[in-house]
């Protein structure tokens, strides 16, 4: 019983990296994944911002999923959502304005960002708090570590730097058009090839391993 | 009010509070404040005092004198492509100007750069505000590359009327431009033009 309901809450974290992965599996918020991963701490700092406002949505929708009326359910989404979006928002002002200025409008457009509205409406509306919580955490750091990976690929080859910093001899053969939109489009195509070769792989090695025993 | 029509008031408050319309709204409306409590709790905390934070900033970009005057920059009028956001005039005489050009690769933010002008002469260029692209439009904001405007005549660079910049071969400064990032380039010209063009016109004054 209590294995159970700790499965419960566990599961839908550990589905968030590899099942639900939004990037990779689910092919959800493309458009930041696009946009901002141009350098490894954008990437970084846009999928934490998404982290946040998708357990803290996830948090209050669940809470509040037998009160709100399904009739109005997509608005009063939208309103809790927006609300932690203009906290990341006003906060990321205050304390790093840099990067504030550098993700722009891309920090707004989060309301947007169909992964937490996917989320909201597939898990948090039907599911109990902690539980929600535990998706939103799951689904946001397999959102932040896939748009990462894409970030450290394409700095690397299109700027010749990792995480800011450049690495010397490289940055003189760096391939612009990695940073460029053609660049993002063939890396995150790429990706998500060997993204899900790698678990098709991995899940044909563990039915053969399954059926051995 | 007699007795019926009391009780037919409670009626329809009842039949009111029953129904999904009002629900949704009271729900929707409940939401609203609860975000703009939790909005107003964070605001309290974050607000940021700009002036406070550029004061700072052109602190630390010119050091050696204390600013003490700030100029009124609103009725300015700007060169094409390029804002005047803010300017402050030093004990030595040197002006510090926040000079914005709407030209840059992303020209939703644009490029801010701080310029210090003192008697005629460009004294530093530093990036303030930019979302270029890192590692390419990025690099015509490092302070190598501005460094090629430093010692450059204000004069020189100014714009005369109202004219827009063309070809930047037709003035008397020769600037490097970055290959491959030839629009943050331009940004920071315009910027650094509208800057040099704004301490010529006070200077007149």
């Amino acid at each position: 019983m209590k294995n159970e309901k700790f499965r419960a809450v566990i599961e839908p974290f550990a589905n968030g990296f590899v099942k639900n992965n939004p990037t990779f599996r689910l092919v959800l918020g493309t458009c930041p994944t696009l946009a901002v991963t141009t350098s490894a701490m954008n990437g970084i700092t846009m999928g934490l911002a998404t982290t946040f406002v998708l357990m803290c949505s996830n948090l209050l929708i669940s809470l509040l999923r037998n009160i709100i009326p399904s009739k109005v359910r997509i608005p009063a989404y939208i309103l809790i959502i927006a609300t932690f979006v203009t906290v990341v928002d006003m906060t990321m002002k205050k304390f790093i304005p840099d990067l504030h200025a550098t993700l722009g409008l891309y920090i707004p457009l989060i309301v947007v960002n169909c992964i937490i509205m996917a989320r909201a409406e597939s898990f948090a509306n039907q599911n109990m708090p902690l539980p929600s919580v535990m998706d939103g955490l799951g689904v946001g750091l397999g959102f932040t570590l896939s748009i990462t990976l894409i970030s450290i690929v394409r700095e690397f080859l299109g700027a010749g730097a990792f995480f800011g910093m450049t690495i010397p001899g490289l940055s003189d053969f760096a391939m612009s058009i990695f940073i460029m939109p053609a660049g993002a489009f063939l890396v995150f195509g790429f990706m998500i090839v060997c993204f899900n070769a790698a678990v098709k792989a991995f899940e044909k090695r563990r039915a053969q391993g399954g059926q051995a025993k | 009010m007699d007795n019926t029509q009391k009780l037919a008031f409670k009626e329809s408050l009842k039949k009111m509070w029953k129904s999904d319309a009002f629900k949704a709204i009271a729900v929707l409306c409940i939401i609203a404040l609860m975000s703009a409590l939790i909005l107003s709790v964070v605001h309290r905390y974050t607000i940021v005092d700009e002036e406070a934070v550029l004061r700072e900033k052109v602190g630390e970009v010119y050091p050696s004198s204390p600013v003490t005057t700030s100029v009124d920059v609103s009725s300015y009028r700007n060169i094409d492509n390029s804002v005047i956001l803010n300017a402050f005039v030093a004990e030595d005489g040197a002006y510090i100007i926040l000079s914005k050009s709407k030209k840059a690769y992303n020209s939703g933010t644009g490029i801010t750069l701080i310029v210090v002008i003192k008697e005629g002469i460009i004294l530093c260029v530093q990036n303030y505000l930019s979302s270029e692209t890192p590692g390419l439009g990025t690099r015509a904001l490092k302070e190598s590359y501005l460094s090629q405007y430093v010692g450059v005549e204000a004069n020189a660079l100014a714009v005369r009327d109202q004219v827009e910049i063309r070809d930047p071969n037709e003035q008397t400064v020769k600037i490097e431009y970055i290959g491959g990032a030839t629009k943050s380039s331009t940004g920071v010209r315009i910027s650094v033009t509208a800057a040099a063009t704004f301490y010529i016109r006070e200077a007149a004054k």
